[in-house]
């Protein structure tokens, strides 16, 4: 009979407490992203006529585009940073109230700066502009220091890093474009403006997507870890993919852009094929639906990279930049993080909902089912309205696909107030 | 409800936990304990002390500190409040070794500073451990007695001493042993271990990076030779395995386990 090695691993200090957040942390930020998300569709529908003509600059497009990239996805990446980096890193937060902080911070100042952009009042953009960049920066150094102190998942950690690099970088030039706004001090505006998207969405967003894939997928389709050395390989594809297109963008060099593009492709091919392997050596058999937006959001991905190099190159001839955006944040990020909510909410509600001598309630009986189903056909329905809608340049299919996507946000609120009630109630 | 018995290896914060009024009891029986207080305390040193440690720092009769905390109130008597009672149990004669190694060479923690910040100093104490040469001494200063820590290494064939130099600050000494130590506890496992005791089975999960441990122990849970109960050795609570726990069928405990370990006792309900 083995006999158990005395505890090499046993904790001098607090090694073996629960990492596990108050429910209240993260929880409001899935709330504010599910908020954000209805009120992004419902942009949709009143922005209609600008967006299929959209190019960066200051009004309702791009007003409601940073109510989904702060709102949805800033939000939804803090609270599932706050909540699994240190599960990955194996170091608790050091304190809890910045986690909190943040949210005080962002999302009051989302609501001032997209109407202040919106409606070109300068004040309240640049009060909403100053409060958002201090939440994001916060969460910014909370992550940091948590990177810093990791002890193991060196695929995760990696990621991280380059996410919350790529968070500095995204404020600082978010910083610039307003300043360039009122004082015209940039050469090539243009190209500072797609250096910040490309950082949004492939730097930080696409750098968390990657990394926390790596621990989300594995653990709700009980599968073992990918390979830490091709995940190492994939992760190095895409930091020089990242790199070579930040370059690429600022200095207006379409080679070098559609190179990071392509290095970018290797990195997904690599990622795509672990999370294939992963899939395929999975124990639950049945994924649910979370998992078929999670599967169509990994094939809108590459198609965003392979438009973006064409783009670059000049060989994709009309709305171009509305088409990118539509296919990267909503195919790829929003329905990929639509995706994982719908599986991180009621495992966290069942987490939270246990206690000593109390066994947690089943996951399955903190999910509503109906609300997500009439959610996927409408997230579905709005997606490609709104390409088919931005392709044809026409502003009534795209604000009646704003209007499904609202009704799918609005389902999608209601099967997350259902979970967090069905939580409260837990015998 | 009633609170459990506690034994001499019934750690101190679960004791906590389960008696509100204990700290006041131990405080009352002696004043060392005032340390319970400390919120930093709390939260660390005392998930892993057991009562037999507690009574080894404070020097006070283990059955005694036993009574009190299974509800017996015993006030303080001046031998056992007599300030450095803690310095005297905790240290004791410094062995040959100690006035013999050379101070130069020997390595140097300080982690007290980690501590004041809320940081877990474990792999930090055990990477330099593990970079000890044989007969080499890691100089390790403390705001309190490690007491778990000291008889952690110990089981790993260490030797060990520490001094208390203010209430604040203890210095602990610890040598690896010429041979090196114990090869069996050197390294944290690759995969999980697996093992039967008294005819139920045994996982050990501890250094596997997440989700393997969870992996792990469902695969056994789905083996048809499991049986009924399984005993888990985790070094975190798994808060998120208890979910699929509930979808499968099955209960968790957390029993008592080694100094550091999270102890689970898995039941599937007949």
């Amino acid at each position: 009979m083995n006999r158990p090695a005395n505890p090499a691993a046993a904790s001098f200090l607090g090694g073996a407490k629960s990492r596990l957040l108050p429910a209240s942390i993260p929880l409001r930020y899935f709330g504010g992203a599910v908020f954000f998300h209805l009120a992004f569709w419902l942009g949709v529908v009143w922005a209609a006529p600008e967006i299929p003509n959209f190019a960066i600059g200051p009004g309702r497009v791009l007003a409601v585009l940073h109510l989904l990239t702060l709102g949805v996805f800033a939000a939804t990446a803090f609270g599932a940073a706050f909540q699994l980096l240190p599960v990955a890193t194996k170091q608790p937060l050091r304190a809890e109230w910045p986690a909190r902080l943040v949210a005080w911070l962002l999302f009051p100042g989302i609501v001032l700066f997209a109407v202040g952009i919106a409606e070109t009042l300068h004040i309240p953009a640049a009060l909403g502009g100053v409060l958002s960049a201090a939440g994001v920066m916060l969460a910014g150094v909370l992550l940091a220091d948590n990177l810093a102190r990791a002890r193991g998942m060196a695929s995760v950690v990696v990621h991280g890093w380059v996410a919350v690099a790529s968070l500095f970088a995204i404020a600082a030039l978010g910083f610039l474009l307003v300043v360039d706004q009122h004082h015209g001090i940039l050469a090539s505006r243009n190209g500072i403006g797609a250096a910040h998207a490309i950082l949004a969405v492939y730097g930080f967003m696409g750098m968390l997507a990657l990394g926390f894939s790596y621990v989300l997928v594995p653990m709700f389709g009980l599968a073992p870890a990918p390979s830490t050395r091709a995940a190492l390989a994939s992760f190095a594809f895409a930091a020089a993919g990242l790199a070579l297109g930040v370059i690429g963008a600022v200095l207006a060099q379409p080679v070098i852009l559609a190179a990071g593009a392509a290095a970018g492709l290797c990195a997904i091919a690599l990622h795509l094929r672990l999370m294939a392997a992963a899939m395929q050596a999975r124990m639950r058999k049945r994924l649910g639906p979370s998992f078929v937006l999670v599967r169509i959001a990994w094939a809108c991905l590459p198609l965003s990279l392979i438009l973006g190099a064409l783009m670059a190159l000049d060989l994709w001839p009309w709305r171009g930049p509305a088409l990118f955006g539509a296919l990267a944040l909503l195919g790829w990020l929003l329905t990929f993080l639509l995706g994982m909510l719908q599986r991180i909410v009621p495992f966290l509600a069942s987490m939270h909902a246990s206690g000593p001598g109390r066994a947690p309630p089943l996951v399955s009986s903190l999910t509503a089912e109906r609300p997500l189903e009439i959610h996927r056909y409408c997230h579905f329905a709005a997606v490609t309205g709104l390409i088919a809608g931005i392709a044809g340049d026409w502003p009534l299919v795209v604000q009646i696909s704003g209007a499904a996507g609202a009704a799918g946000a609005a389902a999608f609120a209601w099967f997350f107030i259902g979970t967090l009630a069905r939580m409260r109630r837990a015998p | 409800m009633t609170a459990p018995q506690v034994t001499a290896d019934t750690t101190i914060a679960r004791a906590l936990a389960a008696d509100p009024e204990l700290v006041d009891r131990l405080i009352a029986f002696n004043p060392i304990f005032r340390k319970l207080k400390n919120p930093i305390l709390r939260r660390t040193m005392a998930r892993l002390a057991s009562f037999a440690d507690a009574a080894r720092v404070a020097g006070v009769p283990l059955q005694a500190l036993l009574d009190v905390a299974n509800g017996a109130r015993i006030e303080a008597t001046p031998g056992t409040s007599a300030p450095g009672a803690e310095a005297q149990a905790g240290a004791s004669a410094a062995p040959d070794w100690i006035a013999a190694f050379d101070r130069t060479a020997a390595a140097r923690l300080d982690v007290r500073p980690l501590l004041s910040s809320g940081e877990d100093p474990f792999a930090t104490i055990m990477g330099v451990v593990a970079k000890l040469a044989p007969g080499a001494v890691l100089v390790l200063e403390a705001p309190f007695d490690p007491a778990p820590l000291r008889r952690v290494l110990a089981g790993k064939g260490f030797a060990e001493h520490a001094e208390c130099l203010a209430p604040d600050h203890w210095r602990v000494y610890f040598r690896k042993a010429e041979g090196g130590a114990r090869p069996a506890t050197a390294a944290a496992p690759a995969t999980p271990r697996i093992w039967r005791e008294t005819g139920i089975a045994h996982i050990d999960v501890r250094g596997l990076n997440p989700p393997e441990p969870m992996l792990a122990i469902l695969r056994l849970l789905e083996q048809p030779d499991c049986g009924p109960s399984v005993i888990v050795h985790h070094e975190r609570e798994p808060v998120f395995l208890y979910p699929e726990l509930a979808e499968r069928g099955w209960r968790h405990e957390i029993v008592e386990g080694e100094p550091g370990e999270v102890r689970l006792r898995l039941t599937r309900p007949a």
